[in-house]
């Protein structure tokens, strides 16, 4: 059964970043506050692009990650609104087959993704992230975590801090598109499926090849971030009235997609 | 007690890469001819009032 839709599904997280053992020391680590404090007024004071760029003069890829400000309650709401309204987008039969693999949970988070995974596996009597994982998975958009049947998505990303209203819901669309076509190709796709991932990938389309190569992904995550995305695309794609395979995809990967993920149109 | 690896996630490393990803849909999808301009989702009355 679907869980969305109502404030039970989605958490938030109040107040600063908690400090633990797998932050990086830098100097964004001056923006960290602990949890259960206020804000100081340097944090209020500076916008989240602003921290952004501090970071990045910081040149530290973890450090990033701390350079985010609460996005408000307000965008969360949006946010969860737009992954609510994504879901509906989906074709029925789609839908059921997400409920079908256990797929159709989801939280929408303003929290970096390894702290929010972690709390919840330990919650659910795993043993805690590594915290080296736990800092990795702070990068991600949005995952599905299939032994807890639940999709995340961290609306308060810091890649998403300063865009636009079109553009954040955009992007909350499109990773929420992902992480349901992501979790089809985990359960779906069969081991040859995953063996040939970077021959898979040598046939995608050049943009989408050179994103998920760059991305860092093990060779393993190939073939399902290659549906995932294709997906997403296709998702796109039908919003927009056009469906049927385009003819910038090539002819294995479509009949992938239709196999793992049940598209007939 | 067992421990968990769970996949990557969806990772975009930054903004450049939000960018990226946005670019490369709007150019598959004007190589046949679709306009990429985002048609919003159905029902969303927010974005409607918005856009009034």
């Amino acid at each position: 059964m679907r869980n969305s839709g109502s404030g039970a599904h989605v958490a938030h997280w109040p107040v600063g970043w908690e400090a633990d053992e797998s932050l990086p020391i830098g100097p964004a680590a001056l923006f960290v506050v602990p949890a259960t404090g206020g804000l100081p007024s340097v944090w209020r004071a500076i916008s989240p692009l602003t921290l952004g760029r501090l970071a990045r003069m910081a040149g530290d890829d973890d450090s990033m990650q701390l350079a985010r400000g609460p996005i408000g309650e307000r965008r969360l709401e949006r946010a969860r609104r737009i992954v609510d309204l994504a879901w509906r987008d989906l074709p029925g039969q789609h839908r059921l087959l997400l409920e079908n693999i256990g797929a159709s949970r989801w939280q929408v988070l303003d929290r970096p993704l390894g702290n929010s995974v972690n709390d919840l596996l330990i919650s659910a009597g795993y043993a805690q992230l590594l915290p080296a994982g736990r800092v990795s998975l702070d990068r991600a958009l949005g995952m599905w975590i299939e032994r807890l049947h639940l999709v995340l998505i961290d609306a308060g990303h810091s890649v998403l801090a300063d865009l636009d209203d079109q553009t954040f819901e955009l992007m909350l669309v499109r990773t929420a598109w992902h992480e349901w076509g992501h979790a089809l190709s985990v359960v779906r796709a069969e081991h040859d499926d995953v063996a040939a991932g970077e021959r898979l990938l040598d046939l995608a389309p050049d943009g989408v090849r050179e994103f998920i190569r760059r991305a860092g992904y093990r060779r393993s995550e190939y073939t399902h971030e290659l549906i995932a995305e294709i997906y997403a695309l296709l998702m796109s794609r039908r919003r927009r009235g056009h469906t049927g395979q385009p003819p910038w995809l090539a002819d294995e990967i479509y009949r992938l997609v239709r196999r793992v993920s049940g598209w007939s149109e | 007690m067992e421990r968990v690896t769970p996949s990557q996630g969806y990772v975009v490393k930054d903004r450049e890469s939000v960018e990226e990803i946005l670019k490369v849909e709007a150019e598959l999808l004007r190589s046949e001819g679709i306009d990429p301009a985002w048609p919003g989702l159905p029902g969303d009355h927010q974005r409607e009032d918005r856009d009034e």
